[in-house]
């Protein structure tokens, strides 16, 4: 267990250090000045020089790497157009995005799993036949059309909630009206991709000799269902929810430039529209790290549910 | 020995028509995945005949109907800029088939390669291979096309090139799993033993044994790539008005959800039913060509 986290670790630090490469190169490929990029377009002569002298950019490209990455793990990515630092704007979306993720997560869950079992469960009736076509349509509607939808019909025509906005977590019932609608528009193509892989993997596990073998004792269809089948099937889940991750990525980041969300998705947007260099660099390297770990720890928690794939 | 060699040919290509046949017959049986076949290959054509189909330009603004509702004129109605609904609808499929196939196209020419080298050395090459890829992954393909954006500026090459690299990791795998388990096939050795090299053993021998895996694959990446241009559209770093594309349409209905929501809906349900006839067709496609996965 332990060599397998090892490798595993040092695997992900070898990811994150080339990963880092990449977005430390992807500013030096823009067209123009590293130096006016990073000052926020700012073309005074004594700013450059300053934005020279802090990334060290008349020193060798290999040391200006490792001088900007030693900022960046302090958490000093710079300071953007308006002269905030990065990290500090970063830290102050992210929560607001982290909480749309596991909310969406929830509903994926809460609405993915049981449809999965019960398609499962009764395979070929209509009940499958019905689950199994929904899961298709949410796997085919864009997150963000279903988003408009939403505050179409919840609200501007009934209206029952508010169509953007957002409250802190200060005031949690309005909190979490303003984040019923985004994460039900994120949260239902998860729901669909969750569900179809719950049911087919429940689908392996009724079939395999186990199962048989606890029907052959005489247990309960429920406790063969939820005990045997059920148990062995979350494993899949778990990797199908990591690798879900970027779809996740990509819909908040939609998801709040519709609704309106101050979040981490908005800021890359609004960094992209003003062509914040500093800003997208420490996005995309937040995101990019962020990612890598999540994945690390999926591995992980995939490998302390199957036993098997640590001697891999 | 020429009629013996004539009589091996004869044989395999009776086999191989034999066998498309069933394969044929196998694919019309399954009614959703037909009807997902006639859709899509619908939409294909309305793209390539764009030109001839749409009954206006992609920047054509009628100023006489603003956010007007169907007519003879508009079938389909008016935007807030007098473009004609339907018009950009056309021009629209044709921006979205074309991010949505070239950009498959490009992920498989770079990919499969890549993943078949992995598969077929092991050792130290799959290992760099896999370190390479897993850079690919952190980035999502929205933050991929947020960092093109920024480079290249946005456009539709650019929403392409993100969806493209964005969809290589998954083609490398698929390509590594199909070499790893072909290479161990007879005819490998038997290969090698008539003189063939790596090369030859790769290309001529393994890549013929996976394509209809690949196609499968290539069916599947489609709708993602369309609702990848769709998003990266709408919000402004893909296709640029007043080059039309469903992203774009929603980008422009929004403000109006209010008002015209049927501007909203028309391009909503092109994505949709572009993706799901689609995915339609890829799943009843692997059905029938990768028994193994059929449940």
């Amino acid at each position: 267990m332990g060599g397998f986290l090892i490798r595993k670790a040092g695997a992900a630090l070898v990811v994150l250090v080339l990963a880092s490469i990449v977005v430390f190169a992807g500013v030096r490929a823009i067209p123009g000045n590293p130096a006016i990029a990073l000052g926020a377009e700012n073309r005074d002569p004594a700013v450059i020089a300053a934005v020279k002298a802090k990334y060290d950019l008349d020193k060798p490209l290999p040391v200006q790497y490792g001088h900007w990455i030693w900022l960046a793990l302090r958490g000093d990515l710079g300071v953007d157009q308006r002269d905030l630092a990065v990290g500090h704007t970063i830290a102050q979306r992210l929560p607001i995005s982290l909480e749309i993720a596991l909310l969406s997560m929830l509903v994926a869950v809460v609405v993915g799993i049981p449809a999965g079992v019960i398609a499962a469960v009764r395979r070929g009736k209509p009940s499958d036949y019905a689950a199994t076509g929904v899961a298709l349509s949410g796997l085919s509607v864009p997150h963000f059309w279903l988003g408009l939808m939403l505050i179409v019909w919840f609200a501007v025509d009934l209206h029952w909630l508010p169509a953007g906005g957002y409250t802190t977590m200060h005031h949690p019932l309005a909190n979490l009206e303003h984040m019923l609608l985004p994460t039900i528009a994120i949260g239902t193509g998860l729901a669909a991709v969750l569900m179809r892989q719950m049911r087919s993997s429940m689908l392996d596990s009724l079939g395999a000799d186990y199962v048989r073998t606890a029907r052959a004792k005489g247990l309960s269809e429920w406790s063969v269902i939820c005990k045997h089948a059920f148990r062995n099937s979350l494993i899949t889940v778990t990797t199908v929810m990591g690798l879900q991750l970027g779809a996740l990525i990509s819909g908040i980041v939609t998801i709040e430039v519709i609704f309106g969300i101050p979040g981490f998705g908005s800021l890359t947007i609004d960094a992209v529209n003003q062509r914040d260099y500093t800003l997208i660099q420490g996005v995309v390297l937040v995101v990019a790290a962020g990612y890598v770990i999540v994945n690390l720890l999926v591995d992980v928690v995939y490998s302390l549910l199957n036993p098997r794939i640590r001697a891999i | 020995m020429s009629i013996v060699a004539s009589e091996a040919e004869v044989a395999a290509v009776g086999l191989r028509r034999r066998r498309l046949r069933l394969l044929r017959k196998r694919f019309l049986r399954r009614p959703m995945a037909v009807a997902g076949l006639v859709v899509a290959l619908g939409f294909v054509v309305v793209a390539i005949f764009a030109p001839l189909l749409a009954p206006y330009s992609a920047g054509h603004t009628d100023f006489n109907a603003i956010l007007a509702h169907s007519s003879s004129k508009h079938l389909l109605g008016t935007d807030d800029l007098g473009h004609d609904v339907l018009s950009r609808l056309i021009w629209g499929t044709r921006a979205s088939m074309q991010v949505g196939v070239f950009s498959t196209l490009l992920a498989m020419v770079v990919a499969v390669p890549i993943g078949m080298l992995a598969g077929f050395y092991r050792g130290w090459v799959d290992l760099v291979i896999a370190r390479l890829t897993d850079v690919l992954l952190a980035f999502p393909f929205l933050i991929l096309a947020v960092g093109l954006a920024a480079i290249l500026g946005p456009s539709l090459l650019n929403a392409t090139l993100a969806l493209g690299i964005g969809a290589i990791p998954g083609f490398i795998r698929i390509a590594r799993g199909e070499t790893l388990a072909l290479r161990e096939e007879d005819y490998v050795p038997a290969a090698v033993l008539n003189g063939a090299n790596d090369a030859t053993i790769i290309f001529r021998h393994i890549l013929p044994n996976m394509t209809n895996t690949l196609i499968v694959q290539t069916t599947l990446t489609i709708p993602g790539a369309i609702l990848g241009e769709a998003i990266l559209s709408f919000l402004g770093l893909g296709v640029q008005p007043p080059q039309s594309s469903w992203g774009t349409m929603l980008q422009g209905a929004e403000p109006y959800l209010t008002q015209a929501q049927r501007l909203s809906v028309y391009p909503g349900v092109a994505i949709i039913l572009a993706v799901l006839a689609f995915n339609v067709f890829g799943d009843g496609l692997r059905d029938v060509l990768d028994p193994r996965t059929t449940r």
